[in-house]
Parts: structure tokens; C-alpha cells; sequence
């Protein structure tokens, strides 16, 4: 595919890493700034060129007029708004993303149409981050968490730690203590490196796992790799902006939530705008404060404010005053890494990687009903249809054990009439299954596609 | 430094040359020279070498950086230079060649520079001729190039070789993908070669000829399959066909690309190397035919236009064909000549020199030096195509400027220390550092005069031209070496 990014920012740049991963992919990037292209120019094999994104001269020399996606993620929204018209009335392009951040315009869906403004696709990281955020406090103990088939099965991703009846034992000793649980392990993390699991795979403390599992039975598997853990019940929310009132307003009717905001006349409108919710005028980083508001019986602190040192700091600061955990908002790749040293910071929330997994996600959307990125896009989790029957399907009709499926791809489970099927080895693939799918090398997909598609 | 992946990728490239060794084994199957037990032998010789520098490490799947990049592209320069002197020392048409006059010869083609330590060119095996031919086609569009076009396996790391390879002051790509330039690059190249090889045979040359000089036209490199190069033909067609695909083989080959794409050759009107490239040629020509006709070289005025125009493009473009013997044109006519291809083909090309858009843009700042001087508050940039510079660029084209004055000051009084006269020390320094070939003096038809130590000087002189300075004095450099 033929995809031209505007906007060499950190989504932009990140999103070219990605997307060059697959070879059949042609990136051509714009910005205006030279020196944010250099480096991607040098360590990417991709187009650049310098210019103002949403300008047709730039567009034309930037080859538009053969591309199959545009992707604006330049820094302002009219911006991107204007250059997906551009390539929509000037060069007819296909597809066009936009990330869009300014709810103002997100109220009114009916303008993003392609006589006003032709966006096939709106990403609006907040939503995605506060939906993150909310999946993280319903599960606790997991790191990551996506639905499949609306929630009905979900994909989680854990840390396994020491003293857990798991560590340091087979992974087949795990259906041996919950027997009653339907749950796979797709894949296993060991230093930042998938490794083959299977059922004598032996976990070791610190593996990131992930596991495909029924959304009710989450918390019981989540159980056998951490110490146990109550569902958040008091939470602490630092910064008041958008992020922290959404998540806020999305938590305030089963949780106890409290809120601090340093500026005076937002921390009213929150008031207002909140019901159940505590508002506390003051800095998050004021000790007396958090001690008043009893963080030492706090279940969950976030820190959500705009600056990535105050939520760094603040997490630290809650941590050591007895908060059980926290979760820090963190946009540089520099303090995030930094900050998953320290024990104090339990989770960090990246908001460029959930955008850029959101519009991966959509891009690789095809014959596949849902994509999730993982492991900062190199490996995916995906859902396909199996369509056609044993004549027209590779797949109909044979064992699991016996798909020839390129290696580091593992069927998790199947969803067959809205049942949760997991992937035993000897179960037979029908028409219109879901199969749900976890590949540690994205690069593969077009061997999967090949092979779940129907030869006509 | 990771030593294992320069090998590694050093191997694997070899590996792939030792198929040019295969084509002058056919070509000797025709004319029956009985020459190409030469050719096998340095076909498995290479493949070996290759071999053997490629299977220690061949499971090594590191990635590699900048510095192992322009390690790669120096080290495979004089790997592949070295086994292309294989069939020279092989072989037993050619007497008292020694390694030092192979190696010359090899990496003269390979850099298409076009000076040559052999005679008796006529006398020779087609096949070693033919093999000469191909080394400065290989070498013409660049060999990594090549490499990158035909092998997607270098993945990556492709980028950082192309890179240390090609040259330009920008590095503006025709499309995303490396490998699909590189294809472009190397389809355009071919095109050109067979149209050249065509108007060559329909001129009246030989098929072998034919297609041997349109491969060292097309290369900007110079080699002949005859003592009296061009000029053994004496056709005036031959000579315009000549002329023609120099000129454009000396342009910019993004140029062609564009223009091909849009069936259209409006954006070289608008494109200020090519223009300055045309003017530089014209100027050139008007010049050198004024002082020929003063001094009544030639009895007929068309004679003197032929020859000055021919020998105009030829030098400046950094041919090196030759038509007449211009070394023997009065006045300053030859000197002018070399100095001219200092200037050389336009970036991008497969000319040699410093490229026409580097001494552009210095013409343009000197330019705006004296505006400022004048008007000491005026703002002025300097431009090209319409978009002015930013100082990196000019500092960057300075900075090259000067290490390519400093690199010519050096081999130059190295060649006089060695005991070459100033003429020809100074005309053997342009000639090879500008990838040109003939000079003046004792190396205006034949380097095979010189000394070995000479001979040595002057092939690395040929490299740094070709990989145009940076790329191979940055390795003299210790914090090149430095972890």
C-alpha cells in the first residue's frame, strides 16, 4: 500500500517505524521542520519530503496522486482537516485518517462527511486513552487489556510475579489449578522477546504473558500470576483535564474518586460537571494533601496532568506515601522507559503509542474483523471470519494442529455461535468461526490472509 | 565497528559479482580466443573469496549503522577492484603487467575513469577488451547501487551503503522504497546503453564495438577497444551519437526519471544544475573553438567545430574519449580543458568531478558576498530552484570543496615527490581524481610509464573521486575507529 503521513511528530515518526515493518508498504512522510525528517530518513527506508502538509504543491511533490492512504496527524486539527479535503477533492484519494483532538468538532459527527470534511477515519487519542485507562481499573492486575467480540473475550496482557502459585512452574499446572476457566496463553514475553509457549513452557518471574480468557474469569486467571488484588474501590486522579474528567465521569458511579486540579476555575467547572466525584483544589505534588485525603488507603492512584515530570513525580510521591498503585500518564519514550524502572510507577500510559496502535489497528483492518497492536507493533492480536465452505476454504474442516500457519502464529481461541471454543489442538475449524489469533511477527499477516481467505 | 557484518556483507556482494566474470567467458565461445580459462578461473576465485569472507558469519543478523556502511562500500570498492584484476594477471595476451598496473586497471574501470596502463589495445582478446568495457559499466551507476536494486536481502542496511555510495548534496529519493530508486536508477541506465549501443551499430561500428563503447559512454568512464579510441572510427555519426549520450549521461538521472514519468521535458528547463550544466558546456566549447581557430589548427572550419565540441563534452563531462590527440592543442587549450572537468557532470549521474550544483552554489554565495558588500543591509539568500539554501547545505558543499582541494594538494606533491614533472603530475591528479582518464605530459595517452608506488597513488586518487572524498577520508579519521 502506498501511505503518505503529514506530520513527522512523535505519532507520525512512530506510525513510519510500523508501517515499514511490512514490506509491501510505500511511506512517503512531510513536515515542515528538516531536522525531524533526517533522522527518520536515515534509519527508514521511506520518502521524505519538507514542506507544509496540508499545501497541494507539497502534496503533489510528495506523490499524492498515487497514494492509497492519507494519514494527518500534523499538530493542529484544522490542519489535518483541510489536507484530508485536499487529498480528497484535488487527488481522490482513498482513504483518509485524521486525528482530530478538539472535542468541539467530535460533537458534530455529521460534518465529517465527504461533502464537508472527507475523514473516513477520526482518531481522538483521549477517547482511546481514557477507554485504555478504564479497562485498566476494571481489571486489575493486568497491563493491557482488549476486547474481542464486544467484550465477550478478552486478550490481557500480565507481569508474572515471584511467589505466585504460577512462577517458576509448567504452564500446563495452570489448568490444573482452575479447572473450570477457559483460558489460553497465546504468547509469552521473556526480555522484550516472544518465546515459543507451549504447555511445558516453564513461566519465570518478570515473563509478560498474554492470554485470551472470558471477560468474567479475567480476575481468577490475573490471580495466578500476581498477589492478589481487590478491585479498585478508592482512587486518586491527579489532573483535571480532559483525560482525568472523562475517566472521572466514566468511574464516578461504582468507585470512589477523588480529583485534584491546581487551577481554580477548572477545578469548579469540574465540580460542576462531576456528581459522586471529590474535587480538591491544590497541587497533586502537595504532601499534606494527599495525606489528608488518606493515599495511604488509596487502591489506585493516576496521575493524569499534562506534564509528564508532575505525573512521573506525583506517582512517586503517591507510591511512597502508601498509594498500593499508580498509573502515570507519560507522552516521551524517554521518561516512560525511566519511569518502567522504577518500582514506583506501576503502568505507564503512553498516549502517542495508543494512537498510533488505534490507527494501526484500522489500517490493518481487512478481511480481519479487529486488529490490536501489541508490543509497540510488532506483534498483533487478530479476529478473522472464516468464510466459504470445504471446497473454496483452506481452512474448513481441518484440526488446528494440522493449519499450516507460519511460525510464531498461534490460534488463541474460536468464537463459533457467540460460544468461547479455546484452541485445543484437535478442534476443527467451521464456516463462519471467528478465529482469534495472536502473531508475534507482524510481517506474517499476508501468510495469514492467504490463507483464511476464500478462493472464489 | 562489527567486523562480522562488514564480511558478512562484503562475502555476499563478491559472491554476486563473480557472475560478471561469466559474460567475457561467452563472449570468448565466439570469437574462440581460447582466453577464457582466464575468466573461469577468477570466476571461482571470487566466488571462493566471497565465500570465505561470507560463511564465518553467515547467521549474523545484526543490523548495521552508519560507520559499518561506509566501511562496507569502501572495503567491497577495493575487494572487487583487487579480484577484477584476476583476468589481467591471468591472462597471457597481456605482457609485463604487473599487479600494481592490474589493480590500476581494474580499478580505473571500475571507478570509470578511463586511464589505462595498457597498449596494443587492438591486439588484445576480444574478451579481455569486453571485460574492461564492463567494468566501467558496472562501476558507472555505482555498485552498490546495483547491489541494492538486485538484492532486497541487504534490507536496512541497504540505506546506509547506498548512502556512503551515492552522491549529491541532497538526497531526495524518486520513490519511498530504496530498492525501487535503485531499480529506476538501473533501468534508466540500461535504456540509455541500448539506444547508445544501437546508434553506435547503426553508425557503422561493429556489434562488439558498438555495444563495448556504449557501455564506457553511457558510464561517463572512457575505455576504448581501439589505441586511438573515438577517434580510430573517424565518423563523424559515430562522433554525434558519442557526444549526445555523454551529454546525457552527465545530467542528473532523478531528471530522467521525471521526465519519463510525466512524458514531459519541462522540469530540466527548470532545473538550475541542468541549465548551469548546458551553459558551463557552451561556454566551454565557444572557447576552446576560438583559440583553435586562431591558431589554425584544423585546415577547415567544420573540422575545428567537430573536434572542439567533441572533446569539449568528453572532458567535461569526465569521458575521457578522445577524438584528437588534444594533449598536443596549442595554448592553453589543454590545461583549460582539465581544469574544466574539475567542474564534471551534474550530481547524480554517472560523471565524475566536483559535480556542476556544488560550484553553483559556490558561484552563488560568492555572488552574495559582493551584494553584501555593496548593500552591507540587504537580506540575501542563496537559491536554487526557487528554494533558498539553509546554511547547513552551503557549509556542508564548502566543507567538501575543501577537502577535495586538500586531497588533490596531497597526491600532487606525493606524484612530484615520486618524480612525475608538474604537467603530468598535475594533469594525472585532475585526470584520475575527476574519474576523467587522459591526461597531459607523460600520461596523456598511457599511465603504463609510471611507477608502481605511482601507480598506487593514483588508483586510491581514482577511489576518492569516485566516492567523492568523505566516504573514504572519513576512515583516516580516529574518531572513525573510536567505539
Amino acid at each position: 500500500m502506498k501511505i503518505l503521513i503529514l506530520g513527522a511528530g512523535q505519532v507520525g515518526s512512530t506510525l513510519a517505524k510500523y508501517l515499514c515493518l511490512d514490506d509491501d508498504n510505500d511511506i512517503t512522510i512531510v513536515d515542515q521542520v528538516e531536522d525531524k525528517l533526517t533522522p527518520l530518513q536515515r534509519h527508514l527506508d521511506i520518502k521524505t519530503v519538507v514542506g507544509y502538509g496540508a499545501y497541494p504543491s507539497v502534496l503533489e511533490k510528495a506523490g499524492i496522486k498515487t497514494m492509497d492512504m492519507v494519514i494527518a496527524v500534523m499538530g493542529s486539527d484544522e490542519r489535518n482537516m483541510v489536507a484530508c479535503r485536499m487529498a480528497h477533492t484535488l487527488y481522490h484519494v482513498d482513504k483518509k485518517i485524521a486525528r482530530i483532538r478538539t472535542t468541539e468538532y467530535l460533537l458534530r459527527p455529521e460534518i465529517f462527511t465527504n461533502e464537508a470534511l472527507p475523514i473516513d477515519f477520526l482518531i481522538t487519542p483521549e477517547i482511546l486513552i481514557t477507554d485504555y485507562i478504564k479497562g485498566l481499573v476494571e481489571e486489575p492486575g493486568a497491563s493491557q487489556v482488549f476486547d474481542f467480540e464486544n467484550g465477550l473475550v478478552q486478550l490481557v496482557e500480565t507481569r508474572a510475579y515471584i511467589g505466585t502459585p504460577i512462577v517458576n512452574r509448567p504452564v500446563k499446572e495452570l489448568h490444573e489449578h482452575i479447572p473450570d476457566v477457559k483460558m489460553r496463553i497465546v504468547s509469552l514475553y521473556r526480555n522484550d522477546r516472544a518465546i515459543l509457549a507451549n504447555s511445558d513452557t516453564v513461566v519465570r518471574e518478570g515473563d509478560h504473558v498474554y492470554f485470551l480468557a472470558k471477560k468474567d474469569h479475567i480476575s481468577r486467571v490475573l490471580k495466578e500470576f500476581r498477589r492478589v488484588e481487590n478491585t479498585y474501590q478508592k482512587i486518586f486522579i491527579a489532573g483535571g483535564g480532559n483525560i482525568g474528567l472523562n475517566v472521572a465521569k466514566l468511574l464516578e458511579d461504582t468507585h470512589n474518586i477523588r480529583i485534584i486540579e491546581l487551577d481554580v476555575d477548572r477545578a469548579i467547572a469540574l465540580a460542576e460537571e462531576l456528581n459522586h466525584t471529590l474535587v480538591l483544589q491544590g497541587n497533586a505534588s502537595d504532601e499534606d494533601l494527599l495525606l489528608e485525603e488518606g493515599i495511604e488507603n488509596t487502591d489506585l492512584f493516576l496521575a493524569l496532568t499534562d506534564s509528564d515530570e508532575v505525573n512521573v513525580i506525583v506517582s512517586i510521591l503517591a507510591k511512597r506515601l502508601g498509594a498500593h498503585k499508580t498509573i502515570a500518564l507519560v507522552k516521551r519514550d524517554v521518561y516512560a522507559s525511566l519511569a518502567e524502572q522504577s518500582d514506583d510507577v506501576d503502568i505507564i500510559v503512553s498516549p502517542d503509542q495508543i494512537t498510533v496502535d488505534g490507527i494501526l489497528s484500522h489500517i490493518r483492518k481487512g478481511d480481519t474483523m479487529k486488529v490490536h497492536s501489541l508490543q509497540h507493533g510488532e506483534a498483533e492480536a487478530i479476529e478473522v471470519v472464516v468464510h466459504g465452505d470445504k471446497n473454496t476454504s483452506k481452512v474448513v474442516g481441518s484440526m488446528i494442529k494440522d493449519l499450516p500457519l507460519p511460525e510464531g502464529v498461534v490460534v488463541g481461541a474460536i468464537v463459533r455461535d457467540n460460544e468461547l471454543l479455546m484452541g485445543s489442538k484437535k478442534l476443527v475449524i467451521e464456516q463462519g468461526d471467528h478465529v482469534l489469533m495472536m502473531l508475534t511477527d507482524v510481517g506474517k499477516i499476508h501468510q495469514v490472509e492467504a490463507l483464511f481467505s476464500e478462493n472464489e | 565497528m562489527q567486523l562480522s557484518v562488514v564480511s558478512k556483507t562484503i562475502g555476499l556482494l563478491l559472491m554476486v559479482f563473480s557472475l560478471t566474470q561469466i559474460p567475457p567467458i561467452l563472449i570468448d565461445f565466439i570469437y574462440s580466443e581460447g582466453e577464457y580459462l582466464s575468466f573461469v578461473i577468477s570466476f571461482v576465485l571470487t566466488l571462493i573469496g566471497g565465500f570465505a569472507l561470507w560463511r564465518p558469519y553467515r547467521n549474523i543478523k545484526k543490523d548495521f549503522h552508519l560507520r559499518d556502511g561506509v566501511l562496507i562500500v569502501v572495503c567491497f570498492w577495493l575487494v572487487l577492484s583487487l579480484f577484477g584484476t584476476l583476468p589481467f594477471l591471468l591472462t597471457e595476451s597481456i605482457n609485463d603487467l604487473t599487479f600494481s598496473g592490474a589493480f590500476f586497471e581494474s580499478m580505473s574501470g571500475l571507478t570509470t575513469t578511463g586511464s589505462t596502463v595498457l597498449s596494443q589495445l587492438d591486439e588484445l582478446p576480444k574478451s579481455i577488451l569486453y571485460y574492461r568495457q564492463q567494468l566501467q559499466w558496472l562501476g558507472g551507476m555505482g555498485i552498490i547501487v546495483l547491489a541494492v536494486a538486485i538484492l532486497p536481502l541487504l534490507g536496512v542496511g541497504g540505506m546506509e551503503l547506498y548512502h556512503a555510495e551515492s552522491s549529491g548534496i541532497s538526497k531526495d529519493r524518486m520513490t519511498p522504497k530504496l530498492r525501487h530508486t535503485a531499480i529506476a536508477l538501473w533501468k534508466i541506465y540500461v535504456s540509455l546503453t541500448a539506444l547508445c549501443a544501437i546508434g553506435y551499430f547503426l553508425s557503422g561500428m561493429t556489434l562488439f564495438d558498438a555495444v563495448g563503447h556504449s557501455f564506457s559512454t553511457v558510464a561517463i568512464g572512457g575505455f576504448s577497444t581501439h589505441d586511438g579510441s573515438i577517434g580510430y572510427f573517424n565518423s563523424l555519426s559515430i562522433e554525434v551519437i558519442a557526444m549526445f549520450f555523454m551529454f546525457l549521461a552527465g545530467i542528473n538521472f532523478s531528471l530522467h526519471f521525471v521526465a519519463w514519468n510525466n512524458r514531459s521535458l519541462m522540469n530540466y528547463l527548470k532545473d538550475s544544475e541542468f541549465k548551469t550544466y548546458a551553459l558551463i558546456l557552451v561556454i566551454t566549447a565557444i572557447v576552446v573553438l576560438i583559440f583553435l581557430s586562431i591558431n589554425a589548427e584544423y585546415d577547415s572550419s567544420s573540422e575545428t567545430i567537430r573536434h572542439s565540441l567533441f572533446q569539449t563534452i568528453s572532458i567535461a563531462t569526465t569521458t575521457g574519449f578522445v577524438s584528437q590527440k588534444f594533449s598536443g592543442w596549442p595554448a592553453a587549450i589543454p590545461v583549460f580543458l582539465i581544469m574544466v572537468s574539475f567542474v564534471g557532470a551534474c550530481v547524480g549521474s554517472t560523471g565524475g568531478g566536483i559535480k556542476v550544483v556544488r560550484i553553483l552554489v559556490m558561484f552563488r554565495l560568492g555572488m552574495k558576498e559582493i551584494k553584501k558588500f555593496i548593500r552591507p543591509s540587504a537580506q540575501v539568500s542563496v537559491k536554487l530552484n526557487q528554494t533558498s539554501l539553509t546554511d547547513k547545505t552551503i557549509i556542508s558543499v564548502l566543507g567538501f570543496f575543501s577537502l577535495y582541494a586538500i586531497s588533490f594538494v596531497i597526491i600532487l606533491m606525493l606524484l612530484m615527490f615520486i618524480g612525475l614533472d608538474q604537467v603530468s603530475a598535475y594533469s594525472a591528479t585532475a585526470a584520475t581524481m575527476n574519474n576523467l582518464g587522459p591526461g597531459l605530459g607523460q600520461v596523456a595517452e598511457n599511465y603504463g610509464a609510471l611507477s608502481d608506488s605511482a601507480k598506487w597513488v593514483l588508483s586510491f586518487s581514482m577511489l576518492i573521486g569516485r566516492l567523492e572524498v568523505l566516504t573514504i577520508i572519513a576512515l583516516f579519521h580516529k574518531a572513525f575507529w573510536r567505539n
